[in-house]
């Protein structure tokens, strides 16, 4: 072959080799899921499931989907230790209706107290298809307060506040909040007040002197076979700044305290993980910037998960000293 | 000009100028006294083993420089042949060559290399006086057949490696210009190098990760060496003398990095008159003074600066108020004997600053500063060192962005390298050296919890090597061991660290071999970005965490090359890569307690053929890889982004006139991976659910993705073509080219935004023009 022949032979094939496009599918074949939410609690007698599908835009955009996709008609039900609970349809009221203005659909059960230490399935048949999950519900834990003479004269100590929890062996993760009830006088009658109270005080960067509140914890052992126990400290200078803030902020009040309270939150591993993956890791130290996702939910998307609460009361002095 | 020849015999000065390989190992936190002395007393006994050696010589030694004799650049790779023997020898990067054992005698030596006319010299050997032989070769024109097809020199060096490729300057300039000269660029034509983008020059050897090719200039390890996104390189082509790319396999002395080595060694400044040399281009313009300074000293300095930011506008379909520059100077002295000392430094900028609050801002620097000598410390021993200190920083300032947070990152090391070449009487050699470095790495960032984060490492990297080449009838050898001494002592590694490298070649007949290589290599820094970014313009280095182990990979390659016709090359390899260790996302991580890494593995393996054909009227070269890569980690397998199944370049030269060359450059590469959207739910985020009602929350929109990475984006092909005319116009000689970028016009998907759908594509078509003016 002359070089003439191979140049125009090359243009040629280089032409049509030009024109040749593969073609190009962003979106992969779309398969329409149910997407169940529910978290069992034992802070109240009723128990919500709310159950949707997945969407497919024909863009790429999904908020060009104005209307939610909840599932009506779907079979939920409950089951623990033999016994199942059929949940109804109801009605949620909606937080925020920026995005959709009808209220949330969703399934409930009431009344239904969850046990701790309670294994239960979740069962959704619907037309759209049928999905399950199943979590086990913490076992009952524990609070003890070590040195409540430190939240009653916090002047005469210099010991931060401990807390011993016995968590159980079902819990993943663990959060231990207190709250301090007090009352004020306004017009005659006593109101009673509740505020959360701070773990500690940042000592550094830019919300340096903040209040830092308690955040969900990695139970310390991986073991599902026994109870364990953590210790937890409440710093005594964030308590006592809290104190002296609040009868600051009451003092046009006659105002006096009744008690702490401490809740004991243990979740179980779904919503343990779904928890921190959703709020990106919950890791201060991590440099990773993905956002990967977590579901429990066997055939479909979202979270069935647990979680139980166990509250300690310490009645304190209606005065306690801050000068 | 006739070629000097004198006599000498016995001890001869340090001389200078140095690169060498090494690889880097590490004693973070800490200076370990005992593995600090440690290489330096290895390599003292191995100077005093090889000392003794040519004590055994029956014959003498012709030894001398190659040089340009218009410039006094040294030549590298210069064939050095005595006609009435056997014997001979190449010079090496420095220019020096050492012919061994030669009998007392008349011999005819012939000197060639490419671009160089052949010279001969008649010498007179006595016995017991060593000569000393200086030969000066004048220019000719080149043909580019001469370079593809008849590259003897080259081959010379090439010989036994598999997987080495040596660009020179010619090499640099034939690929067509996408705006201005880059030696990246060019390189992207070598068999087994990809790139994921017409708008970043990082590159991906073989399966290799981004940040696992060691770049090298004049012995400075380089971190991030790119401007504009890494539109090109921070180095100005026309100061690089040559730039070896080791694509797998590389011999001892070159560490620290998994997949490749890009060796390049700068310009001395002309010997013997001033010049300059000027560049105006579409985004930048350039200036290059060089000449003799005092006594036998002379100096290089070169500038870039950016000049008309609109052209990124073109290149990325976007606003982008982009500034860089770079410089470089480089003061040479030659010393008695062979001897040569540099000095160097180098510093490049680039500044995105937009002017919209919502846009971040970004700034990188990188500067380095060198000291290299080169020489013959004994009759046989030839030594190159370098002293360095080198910095990389970057900066990104969000303003009012969204999507950004504040963050910066520095890499500052401070080394020194040395590499010892000991001759034989035979043509076997011995290599053997070590290196130290003290790298600090920093790295500030907001992380998504919302904290600062630094982290920061300072720490040792030491290394040594030994390395021998030998010829055993048809077969030849190029084998040793590069020992990452740090890992050593710091990480427990205990043997582990040593790791064996071994090429082999076997001539077939008369013009064809067989090559094998196996190396060990490991890598004890990586940048960190999110894996799955298109294009990473903050790359942030962080030294591999306590708790897990080194990067690591084994290579073996198997080769045939040789000559089909007088007109037509042909090299095949065939490569696997089993990646022991590689850092990747610990994809079970749920919380603090979990590491954000872990280490996973990952192999690529593939097949390599280029072949080169060469006339008087048209070059061609022809570079085609199949190849596959999988990463595994917490037991998912899938392809990384940068995993091509296809690549082919196609470079051909149009010798039209002697002064007017049409070059083409073709590109076609198979798709890269891609992980579909498969569809959308509403995510709850559970925020308020320990303090609050969380059953009325709206979710927020959520991709769901299909399995990662298992589609593919559509094939990618794109012709460039240039014309460039060359003239004299006495004194200046220059070249004016006409560049076109994308001929056909052809949109290659550069990404795919998932959340609007619009498909970004690469550079479109687009005419440029340069002008070259030297005097």
């Amino acid at each position: 072959m002359n070089i003439r022949a191979l140049i125009r032979n090359g243009a040629v094939g280089l032409l049509i080799l030009g024109g040749c496009d593969t073609p190009f599918e962003p979106k992969g074949s779309y398969r329409e899921k149910l997407v169940v939410y529910a978290v069992l609690t034992t802070r109240a007698d009723t128990q919500y499931v709310r159950v949707y599908t997945t969407y497919n835009p024909t863009g790429f955009d999904p908020l060009e989907v104005g209307a939610e996709t909840p599932v009506r008609n779907a079979q939920v039900s409950l089951t623990t230790e033999s016994i199942t609970h059929r949940l109804r349809d109801t009605t949620i009221f909606r937080i925020d209706k920026s995005r959709y203005s009808t209220e949330l659909a969703a399934y409930v059960a009431y009344p239904l107290a969850i046990n701790q230490g309670s294994r239960y399935s979740l069962a959704v048949v619907s037309p759209l298809g049928n999905v399950s999950a199943a979590t086990s519900v913490p076992g009952k834990g524990s609070v003890l307060l070590a040195n409540a003479y430190v939240m009653k004269e916090p002047e005469k100590f210099n010991e931060d506040i401990y807390i011993y929890l016995t968590l159980s062996p079902l819990s993943r993760g663990f959060m231990i909040r207190w709250y301090i009830d007090f009352e004020i006088r306004s017009g005659g009658a006593w109101s009673p007040q509740r505020l959360e109270g701070p773990a500690s005080i940042e000592t550094s960067g830019p919300n340096k002197d903040q209040f830092i509140y308690p955040a969900l914890t990695r139970r310390s052992s991986e073991t599902t076979a026994r109870q364990t126990m953590e210790t937890f400290g409440f710093a005594r200078p964030a308590y006592r700044l809290f104190l002296k803030g609040l009868k600051s902020k009451y003092a046009a009040f006659e105002f006096r305290f009744k008690r702490a309270v401490f809740i004991l939150t243990q979740v179980d591993v779904n919503l343990y993980n779904y928890y921190n993956i959703v709020s990106g890791f919950q890791d201060k130290f991590s440099i990773r910037t993905d956002l990967p996702d977590y579901s429990n939910i066997q055939g479909g998307l979202g979270l069935f998960g647990a979680m139980g609460e166990d509250t300690l009361l310490v009645d304190l002095p209606e005065e306690i000293e801050i000068p | 000009m006739a070629p000097r020849a004198s006599t000498s015999s016995g001890f001869l000065p340090p001389s200078v100028n140095g690169i060498s390989p090494g690889i880097y190992l590490l004693f973070p936190h800490r200076t370990d006294e005992r593995s600090t002395c440690l290489p330096s007393r290895v390599f003292a006994f191995l100077l005093l083993i090889v000392a003794s050696v040519p004590l055994l010589a029956q014959g003498v030694d012709i030894r001398g420089v190659v040089s340009d004799s218009t410039t006094g650049e040294k030549i590298p790779f210069a064939n050095i042949v005595l006609k009435n023997s056997n014997k001979g020898a190449a010079s090496n990067i420095q220019g020096f060559y050492l012919v061994s054992n030669v009998r007392p005698g008349a011999y005819i030596v012939t000197v060639s290399s490419i671009g160089y006319q052949t010279k001969s010299r008649t010498i007179n050997v006595l016995p017991g006086q060593s000569v000393v032989l200086n030969l000066e070769l004048a220019p000719k024109a080149v043909e580019f057949s001469e370079i593809v097809v008849t590259d003897q020199a080259k081959r010379e060096l090439t010989e036994i490696n598999t997987s080495i490729h040596v660009l020179d300057q010619r090499d640099v300039k034939l690929v067509p210009t996408t705006v201005q000269e880059d030696i990246f660029r060019s390189i992207k034509i070598l068999p087994g190098i990809v790139s994921t983008s017409d708008v970043n020059s990082q590159f991906y050897v073989r399966g290799g990760g981004g940040d696992q090719n060691l770049i090298l200039l004049d012995g400075m390890k380089i971190y991030n060496p790119y401007h504009a996104f890494g539109i090109f390189s921070i180095f100005d082509s026309d100061i690089i003398k040559t730039t070896e790319v080791y694509t797998g396999a590389f011999p001892p002395g070159f560490g620290g990095r998994l997949s490749s080595v890009v060796n390049m060694t700068t310009r001395d400044g002309r010997a013997n008159v001033v010049s300059g040399k000027a560049n105006i281009n579409f985004i930048s313009s350039k200036l290059q003074i060089e000449g003799p300074l005092i006594g036998d000293a002379t100096i290089v300095v070169s500038g870039r600066k950016s000049l008309f930011s609109n052209t990124f506008k073109d290149f990325l379909q976007k606003d982008v108020p982009l500034s860089f520059f770079d410089a470089f100077a480089k003061v040479t002295v030659e010393g008695s004997a062979h001897g040569k000392y540099g000095f160097q430094t180098f510093f490049s900028g680039d500044d995105l600053k937009s002017s919209n609050p919502e846009e971040p801002d970004y700034f990188w620097r990188n500067d380095a500063v060198g000291f290299t000598a080169s020489g013959l410390i004994q009759d046989r021993v030839y030594i190159n060192a370098v002293g360095f200190e080198n910095t990389f920083r970057a900066r990104r300032d969000p303003k009012a962005s969204k999507s950004g947070s504040p963050a910066s990152t520095s890499v500052r090391e401070v080394g020194v390298r040395a590499n010892a070449t000991m001759y034989t009487d035979s043509r076997d050699l011995y290599f053997f050296g070590f290196e130290f470095s003290f790298p600090t790495l920093e790295y500030n960032l907001i992380n998504t919890y919302g904290t600062p984060r630094r982290l920061y490492s300072a720490f040792v990297e030491t290394s040594t090597w030994f390395r021998y080449q030998a010829s055993m009838g048809q077969l030849q050898m190029d084998g040793g061991f590069h020992v990452d001494v740090s890992s050593m002592f710091d990480r427990g590694a205990g043997i582990s660290v040593i790791q064996p490298r071994l090429n082999v070649s076997y001539s077939l007949f008369e013009e064809w071999k067989a090559k094998a290589s196996y190396g060990r290599f490991n890598q004890n820094i990586i940048t960190v970005n999110n894996e799955d970014d298109v294009i990473s313009i903050f790359d942030a280095w962080i030294r591999v965490p306590d708790e897990l182990q080194p990067e690591q990979a084994d290579h073996y390659v198997v080769g045939l090359e040789g000559n089909i016709l007088p007109t037509l090359s042909m090299n095949v390899q065939s490569y696997f890569k089993s990646y022991g260790s590689l850092i990747s996302y610990n994809r079970d991580k749920i919380d603090a307690r979990d590491p954000d890494y872990v280490n996973g593995k990952g192999e690529s393996y593939g097949f390599e053929a280029l072949v080169r054909f060469g006339i008087p009227l048209l070059d061609v070269y022809a570079a085609y890889t199949l190849g596959w890569t999988t990463i595994t980690s917490d037991g998912l397998t899938y392809p990384p982004r940068y995993d091509r199944r296809h690549n082919v370049n196609l470079l051909a030269v149009l010798h039209l006139l002697t002064d007017l060359d049409v070059t083409m450059r073709w590109e076609v590469g198979s798709g890269f991976p891609f992980t579909q959207t498969v569809g959308y739910y509403d995510r709850l985020g559970y925020g308020d659910i320990f303090r609050g009602w969380p059953f009325g929350e709206t979710g927020k929109p959520y991709s769901i993705l299909g399995p990662k990475n298992d589609s593919r984006l559509p094939s990618y092909h794109r012709l460039d073509a240039s014309v460039t005319y060359t003239f004299t116009l006495n004194p200046i000689k220059g070249n004016v080219g006409v560049h076109i970028i994308n001929v056909y016009d052809h949109r290659n998907i550069f990404y795919f935004d998932r959340q609007t759908g619009r498909q970004i594509t690469m550079l479109p078509f687009f005419p440029s023009a340069t002008l070259n003016l030297e005097y």
